[in-house]
């Protein structure tokens, strides 16, 4: 059996966090930036998790045949 | 070549024909004995001959249906490995749905979350730009902590702080 390939989703590149444009110093750009960044995170967290299960899925499944 | 096809045409063929010849084999051996108690000398030579024919195909039989037995055991195994292979394969392609699905819809989950708070955001920006001003150094020390970065840097480390 041979090993499975993972899914596309979870082989995107991480998106880099975003920095304030110089033109946005107010607090609500920060809040807003914070926002869009933390989201990022969650992303990423999700991704993570997802190789993680996926990988003792597919191991669990691997070595039943062994 | 002909050695191979020899093998491969004895190994096709079922373990109870085997059994079949050396079970013949068994009885031309027996009847060989009676074939030679006839008192007549063609009688006795064609009984000599019957007793190493069946002898013969009593021995090969024999091996015969053993080799097949074990061929037949293996060619089991072989399938059975097979069809738990084909198993595997279909239930890591469903895992690897499963995943996906549940990836794609839980990164939309958090899409959604970012923008309805944006939106939030939005409504409230006068208010919340009236209460405070970001500095220009709480710009620049903010955006060092998004880039990862240190004052005099402009690479970024993953070291931790432990």
């Amino acid at each position: 059996m041979k090993w499975p390939a993972a899914p596309a989703e979870l082989q995107q590149p991480a998106d880099n966090l975003k920095p304030l444009p110089s033109d946005k110093k107010t607090l609500a750009d920060l809040i807003e930036n914070a926002n869009e960044n933390y989201g990022t995170y969650y992303q990423l967290k999700e991704r993570y998790e997802a190789w993680q299960q996926w990988y003792d899925t597919q191991k669990k499944i691997y070595e039943s045949v062994k | 070549m002909f050695t191979w096809l020899i093998e491969h045409t004895l190994l096709l063929l079922p373990t109870w024909f085997w059994f079949a010849v050396a079970s013949a084999g068994a009885v031309l051996y027996f009847f060989s004995g009676v074939i030679q108690a006839i008192p007549f000398t063609q009688a006795r030579l064609a009984g000599v001959s019957i007793k190493y024919i069946g002898l013969a195909l009593l021995l090969g039989g024999v091996y015969l249906t053993g080799g097949a037995g074990i061929t037949a055991l293996w060619q089991a195994e072989i399938k059975a490995a097979n069809e738990k292979v084909v198993v595997a394969e279909q239930q890591a392609v469903d895992a690897n749905v499963a995943i996906k699905e549940k990836i794609v819809t839980k990164i939309q989950i958090v899409k959604e979350k970012v923008y309805e708070n944006n939106q939030a955001i939005e409504a409230k920006r006068d208010v919340i730009n009236a209460e405070c001003k970001l500095s220009d150094d709480a710009w620049v020390l903010y955006n060092r902590a998004v880039k990862n970065e240190v004052a005099g840097s402009t690479s970024r480390t993953t070291a931790t702080s432990r």
